[in-house]
Parts: structure tokens; sequence; C-alpha cells
């Protein structure tokens, strides 16, 4: 087993795996953009076939969905009543206070998933868009729903996503319905239900079931009024007595096939 | 010389499209909160049937394109698998014997050892052992169970292309 020859042979080969890793360590490492430029075209191939294959077996499960969504539209249709008399009283707002009623300053690249790690287990995902496109590391991603992570490692053709399921992401985000803050970070058992949680939260708060959760734009990372999702329910830990929203997102982070990289945007404007 | 060459060239064929499989989204589904990483299947799997410095080779590529999928950066499974194939290789030649009733269990540990330290180093501290329990142990035996077919894929291989 460690004869002379194989032990070199381990040995040498041990030294080139940390040589390679060495040149690996950082954003927009040549191993790591030469592997990646190499195979995007094979992984962007696979990944439409996958999704072709699971569009035409998703068939009866979009009949269901088209169901709901007819229940769903009347609900919207009372709020919309609600919805514009709130608009116009806040547009008479905004005439004292000068606010701006779009962000029109996001500047969106759309991409593809081309690839998910069996490795994470948070849903993370890549995208065939990276520094050559002017994405950089902690840009927000999302999708017409709203956010679903930020860039947590790019190379020059391709990024690496961290969803907002995952205990490593923090956003500060605010109850659009109630104004109260907190901050969005995963864990394993709420990712299990494809659910984040919003936590630090006010002991007076007034969060309520389906509440909107959006982006509060303190901290500088994410654009501010980015949606994130609903509140489905408070949960208490019974350790400390603190007080957990458990937030559902829009969108089933683990089955979106593309999104947007917001590469720029103004910091500092108010967003609707 | 021209059959060692058609066959390690069908191992990196096998590597890249290990890589392809494990990686596109959706095609391989989830089976209680785990996925198979077919390249560490396949590095195992050529580890027992091969020689040994050819499975250093291919144990260091699929570790480097193991890692570069997982975060971009070469370190773990390279290291890992490279040290792993080497033991589990040298142990198969020089001490046991290279047949299935011992190869399958030794893939077994390997897996097992491979994935235990992966969850120590990497998922232990923000995950804690709840991530364990609900995503490693079905990625373990995900694993082996695609080891198997590979084992004889390249068993067959080795076999006929030496």
């Amino acid at each position: 087993m460690l004869d002379g020859r194989n032990l070199k042979a381990l040995i040498i080969t041990l030294i080139l795996v940390m040589t390679v890793s060495v040149f690996s360590l950082a954003d927009n490492s040549l191993i790591s953009t030469a592997v990646n430029a190499v195979f995007r075209g094979l992984f962007q191939i696979s990944a439409s076939a996958a999704s072709a294959q699971s569009e035409v077996s998703d068939l009866e499960a979009l009949k269901t969905e088209n169901e709901e969504l007819k229940k769903e539209n009347a609900r919207l249709r009372e709020q919309l009543v609600d919805y514009l008399e709130t608009k116009e009283e806040n547009q008479q707002l905004r005439g004292y206070y000068e606010l701006k009623e779009k962000n029109p300053s996001l500047k969106l690249l759309p991409a593809t998933v081309i690839r998910r790690d069996p490795n994470d287990d948070f849903c993370g995902f890549t995208l065939d868009v990276g520094s050559a496109d002017s994405v950089k590391v902690n840009d927000s991603v999302v999708t017409e729903n709203g956010l679903v992570g930020r860039v947590s490692r790019v190379d020059a053709t391709t990024c690496m996503v961290t969803t907002i399921l995952s205990p490593d992401t923090r956003v500060a985000v605010v109850d659009k319905q109630s104004g109260d803050g907190g901050i969005i970070s995963g864990s394993d058992s709420l990712c299990s239900r494809k659910m984040t949680g919003m936590g630090k939260l006010d002991g007076n708060n007034k969060i309520a079931a389906d509440d909107i959760v959006v982006t509060s734009g303190t901290g500088g990372v994410y654009p501010p009024n980015l949606i994130v999702g609903k509140i489905k329910e408070l949960e208490y830990n019974s350790y400390d007595s603190s007080q957990t929203a458990v937030v559902e997102p829009f969108d089933d982070i683990n089955s979106i096939t593309a999104a947007a990289v917001i590469i720029d945007y103004m910091k500092g404007s108010e967003g609707e | 010389m021209k059959l060692k060459i058609i066959r390690y060239a069908a191992y990196s064929l096998e590597i890249i499209l290990m890589l392809v499989l494990q990686s596109t989204p959706g095609l391989i589904p989830e089976v209680f909160g785990g996925k198979p990483i077919l390249l560490v299947s396949c590095a195992l799997s050529i580890a027992a049937v091969d020689e040994v410095i050819p499975t250093l080779a291919f144990a260091a590529v699929c570790g480097a394109f193991a890692d570069i999928s997982a975060g971009g950066t070469v370190g773990f499974f390279a290291v890992a698998l490279t040290l792993l194939c080497y033991v589990l290789c040298c142990l198969m030649r020089y001490f046991f014997s290279t047949g299935t009733v011992v190869a399958l269990p030794f893939c077994l540990s390997a897996v097992v050892v491979i994935l235990g330290a992966r969850f120590l180093i990497f998922a232990l501290p923000p995950g804690g052992a709840e991530l364990f329990v609900n995503h490693y142990i079905s990625r373990i035996v995900y694993t082996f169970a695609a080891t198997v077919p590979l084992y004889f894929l390249n068993r067959f291989l080795s076999g006929v292309l030496r």
C-alpha cells in the first residue's frame, strides 16, 4: 500500500490538487471559469431538456392550479377596490412627502437556471450569467413573483445563488400591512416545507397571516420593496419565547427554471 | 496500450456524464431529502476496479468537478476522494480481493466516510443534526445505490478493455 511508486503518485496528486485549490479560491478563478465555460453549453441543453419533460407531466397540476388561481382572482378583485382607495390617498401624501411611485433604477438581467448541486440543502442553483454580464457577488436574484436569493459566487460565465431558504441568507424585511420589521433567514426545518423564517421581531408586533413581506432596503444589499413572500403563521421558540414568522415565498424556489439578477439599482431611492 | 487509452476515455466520458446528470435541475428525483453525488460514486467504482495511478487521477478529477459544482473552490472533495480512493484501491489490490463481495461494502464505507466528513465540516455548524437526518442519510444511501451499477459497468470496461 505504501510502496514507493504508488506513494509518490499519491503525493504528486495531492500537491497538484492543493495547487489547483489555491488557484480556485477567489471569485472569477481561472479553474472554475474554465470548467463552467466549457460545460455551460452542455448544462444549458440538459436543463432545457429536463424543463421540457417536466412541462408535459405538469399538465394535470396546471389544471388544478388554474382552478385555484380563479378563486384567488376573485379574492384579489375585492382587495383591488381597497387598493384603489389607498392608492388615491397615497398619491396625495406623496405630494407632501415627494415619494417616488416606482423604482425605475432597477437594472435586471434575465438568466436561466442551468445547474442545481445535490450537495446544496437549501435549493441553491447556478445561473448562466456571470461577471462578463456585470453580475457581482451579493446582487439580488428575483423572479416575477419576488426575491429568491442573492449571488454568492460568480465567475465569468455563471453565478451561484444562495436562496432565501438558506440560514446563510439575511434579508432585512418589513411587513407591508403592519409595518413591523424583521430579518429573513432560513432553516432546514422550514426549507423542507419550502418556507423561510422572519426573525428578530418586536415583541409588540402586529404581524398576521397573509401579510405581504417585502425588503426594507436597509443594509444596502437588497433593493427596497422587493416582494419576499407572505406570512403563513407565527411560531414561538420555546427556549427564549421569541417569535418567528413563517414566510412562504410566492415561487416554489426548488422548481424555478428562470430568474433575473438585479445588476444595478439606485441606492437610497424609494420604491413602490 | 490502445485498450488502456480507450478505457480511460470511457472513464472520462462517464465522469462528464455523471457531472451533467447530477447537476441537471429536476432530472434525478429527490428521495427523502437527498440526491446522489454521482461523481463520488464514479470515483469509488473506478477505484474498486482499476490500478492505483489511474485511480488517483480520476479521483482527483471527480473531486475537483464535485467541488466546482458545489461551490467553485476545489478543496474538500478533491482531497478527500483522492485519499479515500487511494486507500480503497490499495486495500482491495494488496490486502483483499477485487471481487464484488469485498468491493461493495468498501464502497459503502467510503461513501459514509466522505459524506459524514462533509457533514461534520460544512453542514453541522449551520444546520445541526437535523440536517443529517433530513438529508445526509438519504444522500449516503442514494450515492451508494448509484455506485453499484457504476461498479459493474466499470468492472465490465476494465475486464474487456485490458
